[in-house]
């Protein structure tokens, strides 16, 4: 990986003993320098490249340790193609993913603590850097390929510039480095000679104290993080006082946790950002912007931003309409020969949220919580419900959504995709649901369908499949992803 | 005889292609594989047909048989959708087609070209914001730039910002002598 090979060879040279990777621990902290760093991961690298043949997938452990950081870059510098994954994952899901990988790819391995084993034997020939997996809260895993300058190309460094982030700044980790958004911002900040601060698994009180004691300065979090932070009496603006910026992603954020952050650190120092997996644009929002537009995810960052109705005509200023992106480097080579998510003749591409644009161009999303449905006054996740489905053998695939009801607000329903050649019934389902979820979140009505609207990510249209449930409503998509 | 439709059927993007006419203008309409740029495919059918009136390009999802019905569709189109060649209007258009000539890899520029479609992305509207304080001393911000989005665009930022920044801009600058925006 050319930019890993340069940057960590300039810092290193340049600043030998300075602290490259700093793991924070209750009583004591480990450093690593980016000489160390620049050694052990070269040693790591060479190890790695003797043992797995050229174009194979290495699935490898990570926890928010100095030892994980250590061997996912050495990972990286040796070539081979990275997959990141928690440290204790159960065996049937290392399985899964090594089945996956080796089906595309041929070879896999995997690298644990000190060991790498052959998982899958054959030819590699995997081309990407590194693979994550998507579509992890709904339906079966899907890998997703990526290049280390793919994903900070569209202007995201430019992106993280304008979030108080800088070069050579101290960055704390916090979210799992198997997650998209960590890691890539953890590759981000080994190209700009950021100093990593990891610190294990996340607790609220624990992020504050590293915070203080390592004079953090930038870090990424989800909105789940940021809640917890605002209800633990150890998060002072004192212990914060270090940090240039935050940056939440991943997530819809609800107002009373943006307002108490904006509160927190000040309005000039929390940032939002509203991106795809799929990388067909962005938006950067400011907590001054958000304060004078509560609700906004911000403007497009270098992303062009149109909202379409259902006929595909553009929609005036302040109307609610599906959400079309697009951004420079999206738009030529591959890009427009490869359909996986919808898009325009003239490039641009939406993933299914919806949502509106202000006079001014700041984008307000709409419905990003289809993810929750409120039936008769309980909360239920259709995630939580799809996990239980897909437990029952014979089950391929399987999406579920809220229908709406006069008397419980909404219903969920289940759309299932059966393996081939597998009797599965939609009876089969319910009873399956009647023994392992509260009576709310078993679904009013489960179908047995071909296949489910997703995008080559993994990533379900929910939008489709409000208009599954609503015949009434116009389908108006052309090409269905089968599982 | 090659014609309109031929041509445009060689660019790689292009599955299908209908000429017709739109008021007293020829125009293409082109159904796109996946997607495309309406002014890439209007230089490659201009540069495939040699010196002649620029043709309006119509991105399209479908190609309707009746004529009417294509020019009635083609007028409800959003901007980028369509792409028809207009002239710089003035000497700091003039100079900002040619900036803008220097960061894109598109051959002819129109001053209602979008920088997208002719071929921008982040690195271009670096070096676009760059060029601009380089040559005009006006300083814009990135994301101004990219908002502008024209040539037509960034000469009202331009002005705009020169007023509020007391800056004058160079009242020498070049007219269409210097070059014809192509590279």
């Amino acid at each position: 990986v050319q930019g890993v090979e340069a940057a960590l060879a300039a810092a290193a040279e340049r600043n030998p003993d300075g602290p490259a990777v700093i793991e924070a621990r209750a009583n004591h902290s480990v450093r690593i320098t980016w000489r160390d760093l620049a050694e052990r991961t070269a040693v790591l690298a060479a190890a790695t490249r003797d043992a797995v043949p050229p174009g194979a997938v290495v699935l490898i452990d990570v926890a928010n340790t100095a030892d994980a950081v250590v061997r996912l870059v050495g990972a990286l510098r040796s070539g081979r193609t990275v997959l990141p994954l928690p440290a204790h994952a159960p065996a049937g899901e290392i399985d899964r993913l090594a089945d996956l990988a080796g089906r595309r790819y041929g070879a896999v391995y995997r690298s644990s603590g000190d060991l790498l084993e052959k998982l899958r034997s054959g030819p590699g020939r995997c081309t990407a850097d590194h693979l994550l997996t998507g579509g992890g809260t709904t339906g079966r895993p899907k890998l997703s390929e990526g290049t280390v300058g793919d994903g900070l190309a569209g202007g995201m460094l430019m992106l993280l510039g304008r979030s108080g982030w800088d070069t050579g700044i101290r960055q704390l980790i916090v979210g799992p480095l198997y997650h998209a958004a960590p890691f890539t911002i953890l590759v981000a900040g080994l190209l700009d000679r950021h100093t990593l601060v990891v610190q294990g698994a996340f607790s609220a009180a624990k992020t504050a104290r590293t915070v203080e004691r390592h004079a953090v300065q930038w870090m990424q979090l989800t909105p789940s993080h940021m809640r917890r932070m605002l209800t633990e009496p150890e998060v002072t603006a004192g212990r914060l006082a270090s940090l240039r910026g935050v940056l939440h992603t991943a997530a819809p954020c609800d107002r009373l946790t943006k307002q108490g952050f904006n509160d927190l650190l000040g309005p000039e120092r929390v940032f939002e950002m509203y991106g795809a997996t799929e990388r067909i644009g962005m938006t950067l929002a400011s907590g001054a912007e958000w304060a004078a537009r509560p609700g906004t995810v911000g403007k497009g960052f270098l992303t062009q931003i149109r909202i379409l109705g259902e006929d595909g005509r553009s929609l005036p200023v302040g109307a609610e309409g599906r959400v079309f992106m697009r951004h420079g480097a999206g738009h030529r080579g591959h890009a427009r020969t490869t359909a996986s998510v919808e898009h325009t003749p003239d490039g641009f591409r939406s993933v299914g949220d919806h949502g509106r644009l202000d006079a001014d161009g700041y984008l307000y999303l709409a419905d990003r919580r289809t993810d929750m449905m409120t039936v008769g006054g309980s909360n239920v996740y259709p995630a939580e419900i799809e996990r239980v489905i897909l437990d029952l053998p014979g089950v391929q695939d399987v999406a579920v959504a809220g229908r709406s009801d006069h008397t419980l607000g909404a219903v969920p329903i289940a759309f299932v995709v059966p393996v081939t050649g597998s009797t599965l019934s939609a009876a089969d389902v319910t009873r399956h649901c009647r023994t392992a979820l509260a009576v709310p979140k078993r679904p009013r009505e489960v179908r047995i369908v071909a296949g489910l609207p997703r995008t080559e990510a993994g990533k379900l249209h929910r939008g489709r499949l409000i208009d599954l449930i609503d015949p009434t409503r116009p389908t108006t998509t052309t090409e269905v992803a089968q599982p | 005889v090659t014609t309109i439709e031929d041509v445009a059927l060689t660019h790689p993007d292009v599955s299908q292609a209908r000429e017709f006419r739109l008021g007293a203008e020829t125009a293409v309409a082109v159904v796109p594989a996946v997607f495309s740029s309406a002014v890439e495919i209007r230089n490659h059918v201009w540069e495939q047909l040699g010196d002649g009136d620029p043709v309006l390009v119509a991105l399209v999802d479908e190609i309707p048989g009746d004529p009417a019905a294509l020019a009635s569709i083609v007028a409800g189109l959003d901007g980028t959708q369509v792409s028809r060649y207009t002239e710089p209007d003035g000497g700091l258009e003039v100079a900002l087609r040619d900036i803008m000539a220097e960061t894109v890899p598109a051959s002819r520029i129109g001053v209602l070209d979008d920088f997208i479609d002719l071929g921008g992305d982040s690195l271009s509207a670096v070096q676009l914001s760059t060029l601009i304080q380089e040559r005009l001393g006006v300083s814009l911000r990135l994301e101004t730039v990219f908002e502008a989005s024209t040539v037509r665009g960034l000469a009202t930022a331009v002005r705009t910002e020169a007023e509020v920044a007391g800056v004058v801009l160079p009242g020498a600058v070049p007219s269409g002598t210097a070059r014809a925006g192509r590279r």
